[in-house]
């Protein structure tokens, strides 16, 4: 009786020990499911967060920026000498956040857009710059500065 | 077993906690970002409006001490701050701009003066100017000075009336329109230059002299006294011009002297039926006419001047009854002058040679008569009416007022009962010693 009594108590302490292994088992895999679903969500839904912020972040700033800056063309001046004719734009900065001015383009009775390099203007600044430009006395002239902000500020001058 | 149930859930939790994190932090931080958004449109919308509500406007610019004085008034409700003066030199040959900082606050409905007085730049008035203030805000406002020579302005010249008598006045008019889309600054007309004409022409001064600014659309308008003294039909011929003008942009008007014509429709409505030629009047004590006032007293004295029937369709016949009245002005005694067919005047005393008197009918009466239109020189001398005895002067007194007493009828014929008419034509003097 003895004997049967510890063979039964072996098996049931057997049978016991297989049972929690393999809910062990269940649980560390489940837990691990959990564990590396939830750090992916997160990572994943942290980096789409994070992307979105950055997308809005630029976004916002392009636009404040772009809102923010003008440009009033102070004056425009046609003048010559005995071999050209030219164009003295004088720009400045009437807005509150610096400006770069990217091209002039000066439309009359012919076409002429003007690259400018060093077209950095800082706010309440000016910035002056003599275009060459075949004029014609009385011609209508529509004067087109862009920002790199793609700004354009225009006006329109008696050539005179 | 229900621990390990426990900590999945927990696990879970965390996991559900950082991702509601991660969205509530990312809803903030956009909403964030649009409240920063907006707040960025409201101050740009703002800058916008202030810019588009800043109004001001240049009232007056002259040159003092050759520096320009520019007074400007802030119109609108905001303060604007006036940071920059360019100047375009139009008549200088080179065409030079020059940009100066002036720097200048004006303060809602305040007016700024002596703006341009400390820039170092010498004006003159001979030249013109073509000017730009700038303000802090961007608003630009363009200006001319002295600017007729920058384009063509619309100008007249008129003289009303353009037909004058000799020695009256007429006036010379200049209109000019700013028909350009700059307001012209300190606009002054040159003194109008006879450019043809025999008459003699002497021209007043202008007025006004000069207007300090001219609107786009705005007339200008000077003017000028002109006597004009000459020959009939002769005529002066003026043009005018602005200065520093542009070339060509002149204007002529010619005034030409006329005589003075009163019809005789006038003088029927105005001065009476019938007139005299005052120029023709004489007297005679014998041995020939006299012009003038002055007669010798005591001596047989005949008269005579030209009687004019304005009436343009009827004839005037004169009655016996119509005399010359002399009235002395101290004593208001009177002599009376009747009239006479005829006198002599070349024996001395001077005599009547035929009295006012004819066949008729009637007889003795409406001897004479002045056709419709015509003039008829008519005599006076009889005492009284139809005498053949010259009347004179034989009193103390020597100044005498005299007139003409016309009585006569509108008829075809004498003997035509016609239509009775008399008339008192005045303003005659003598001087009797």
């Amino acid at each position: 009786m003895r004997d049967g009594t510890n063979l039964k108590n072996r098996f049931l302490s057997r049978y016991h020990r297989r049972r929690g292994l393999a809910t062990v088992v269940t649980g560390a895999i489940m837990l691990s499911a959990v564990a590396i679903l939830g750090t992916s969500t997160v990572s994943w839904s942290n980096s789409y967060l994070v992307t979105h912020q950055e997308t809005l972040e630029r976004s916002y700033s392009e636009k404040t920026n772009k809102i923010s800056e003008f440009i009033t063309i102070e004056n425009v001046w046609a003048g010559q000498t005995i071999t050209e004719k030219y164009l003295n734009v004088t720009l400045t900065n009437t807005g509150n956040i610096g400006v770069t001015i990217t091209e002039i383009k000066i439309v009359g009775t012919t076409q002429h857009v003007e690259p400018v390099t060093n077209g950095e203007i800082v706010p309440g600044g000016v910035y002056s710059t003599i275009i060459n430009y075949e004029w014609n006395n009385n011609d209508a002239i529509d004067i087109f500065v862009t920002t790199a902000r793609d700004s354009i500020f225009r006006t329109q001058i008696l050539a005179q | 077993m229900k621990c390990r149930k426990g900590l999945s859930s927990v696990v879970g939790i965390v996991f559900v906690i950082i991702a509601l994190l991660s969205v509530i932090s990312y809803i903030t931080y956009s909403m964030n970002i649009l409240d920063k958004f907006n707040q960025s449109v409201l101050v740009t919308t703002q800058e916008n409006m202030d810019r588009a509500n800043e109004i001001f406007s240049v009232e007056k610019v002259s040159l003092n001490n050759n520096k320009f004085n520019i007074t400007v008034q802030n119109n609108g409700n905001l303060p604007i701050n006036i940071n920059r003066l360019w100047v375009e030199n139009i008549t200088h040959p080179s065409d030079w701009t020059y940009k100066y900082d002036v720097s200048q606050p004006v303060a809602p409905a305040e007016m700024v003066y002596n703006i341009g007085q400390n820039i170092p730049l010498t004006a003159l008035e001979s030249q013109s100017y073509k000017m730009k203030l700038v303000t802090e805000r961007g608003n630009t406002k363009e200006f001319s000075v002295n600017s007729a020579s920058f384009a063509p302005l619309n100008i007249q010249l008129v003289a009303l009336p353009p037909t004058v008598s000799d020695g009256f006045t007429t006036g010379l008019i200049m209109l000019v329109t700013n028909n350009g889309s700059d307001t012209l600054i300190n606009l002054a007309p040159q003194t109008p230059s006879k450019s043809s004409g025999l008459a003699t022409c002497t021209l007043g001064s202008v007025s006004p002299p000069s207007y300090d600014t001219l609107p786009p659309g705005s007339t200008a308008i000077f003017r000028w006294d002109l006597t004009v003294s000459g020959l009939a039909d002769e005529s002066c011929t003026y043009t005018a011009q602005l200065q520093n003008p542009y070339p060509g942009n002149t204007a002529q008007a010619t005034v030409t002297l006329k005589k003075l014509k009163i019809t005789s429709t006038d003088f029927s409505t105005h001065a009476g039926i019938l007139s005299i030629n005052y120029t023709t009047f004489r007297w005679s004590t014998g041995g020939g006419w006299n012009a003038g006032w002055n007669v010798p007293n005591g001596g047989d004295l005949v008269f005579s001047m030209e009687l004019i029937n304005n009436n343009a369709s009827s004839t005037i016949w004169i009655s016996n009854t119509t005399s010359l009245v002399f009235y002395a002005v101290s004593s208001s005694s009177s002599v009376p002058y009747y009239i006479v067919q005829n006198v002599n005047v070349t024996p001395t005393p001077a005599t009547i040679s035929q009295p006012y008197t004819c066949v008729g009918p009637p007889p003795n009466d409406y001897c004479i008569g002045v056709p419709p239109q015509g003039k008829v020189t008519l005599y006076f001398s009889a005492s009284s009416p139809g005498s053949s005895a010259e009347n004179k002067f034989s009193g103390t007194d020597t100044q005498y007022t005299g007139f003409l007493i016309v009585f006569g009828k509108y008829s075809d014929n004498p003997n035509d009962a016609g239509s009775l008419y008399g008339q008192n034509i005045p303003y005659l003097g003598l001087l009797v010693n």
